[in-house]
């Protein structure tokens, strides 16, 4: 997947490879990972809730290797399957040559997803409520869901990762101001 | 969604999706919006080629992703996996028959 915005000036593009190899998924504060990397003080820009939320982090590929985080919650997923069920993806795939291939693949996908999805949702459920039919509050592994240390995926990431001025490899975020 | 990166330095970019446009470019499905955070008003674009397609369907069916969803979007998110997937599927079929429909109609 290519990225590019503004703030990347004269640079092409970033190159992120979401392939199984290429990625560490992980559900994590997503505050407290954040705060793993950049000093929560210092952070511009709009922070996630606390709480869990499905991290996806890595190396970007050549010819820019940055490492990077991305933290997506519910509703980010809900947009994702927006987008991908919507007339864009309808084109794309009468457009594609191998649309047809893409298309059952994509349908076999949801039929699994959506038994997998049943599956752990019931489990989750069923969990959750005791013998006399009352709500359990939440499971252990949910308690200590949000007070989990950050995983070491971001943790190699060195404090002069965090490079603010120009010339440091980084963005300058006020060269790039608004239009 | 947000993203942060080693070149962001102390920026996070947040990211939604749901305003972002869809456009098709040679064998590219590409977004595009805009990031809005204090100071920053930037225009994005993200392009996926078939790989990443698969790729995300990948990431979607790891089980910490589905135990996740599961636990916080409940049946809601199924409900609209489904309903949008049905919908899905029949706008692909009419739009597959319209286009045999078309190339017959131009041999013709």
């Amino acid at each position: 997947m290519r990225y590019w915005s503004k703030g990347l000036a004269r640079r092409s593009f970033l190159n992120i490879d979401w392939s199984e190899e290429a990625t560490e998924i992980s559900v994590e504060d997503g505050q407290a990972l954040l705060a793993s990397v950049v000093p929560i003080q210092r952070v511009r820009g709009e922070l996630p809730p606390e709480g869990a939320h499905v991290i996806v982090a890595g190396d970007t590929q050549p010819p820019i290797v940055w490492r990077y985080i991305s933290i997506l919650a519910t509703g980010d997923f809900e947009n994702i399957v927006k987008l991908a069920t919507g007339p864009g993806m309808v084109k794309f795939l009468t457009a594609n040559p191998r649309g047809r291939r893409l298309f059952l693949r994509l349908g076999g996908f949801l039929a699994v997803f959506s038994v997998k999805y049943v599956g752990t949702w019931l489990r989750v459920k069923f969990r959750r409520v005791d013998r006399s039919g009352e709500q359990v509050p939440q499971t252990a592994e949910e308690v200590s869901l949000a007070s989990e240390a950050p995983r070491s995926v971001v943790s190699d990431a060195p404090e002069s990762s965090v490079p603010d001025g120009p010339g440091s490899g980084a963005i300058d975020p006020q060269g790039n101001e608004p239009r | 969604m947000w993203l942060w990166s080693k070149g962001l330095g102390r920026l996070v970019l947040p990211m939604d999706f749901s305003k972002a446009e869809v456009e098709i470019e040679e064998d590219r499905l590409v977004f595009k919006g805009w990031v809005i955070a204090p100071k920053i008003y930037w225009d994005y674009w993200l392009s996926l080629e078939e790989k990443d397609v698969l790729d995300a369907m990948a990431l979607m069916a790891d089980h910490n992703v589905i135990r996740h969803l599961a636990r916080t979007g409940g049946l809601r998110f199924l409900a609209l996996l489904v309903r949008r997937s049905l919908v899905f599927g029949l706008a692909y079929l009419r739009a597959e028959l319209g286009k045999s429909f078309r190339s017959r109609e131009g041999e013709r």
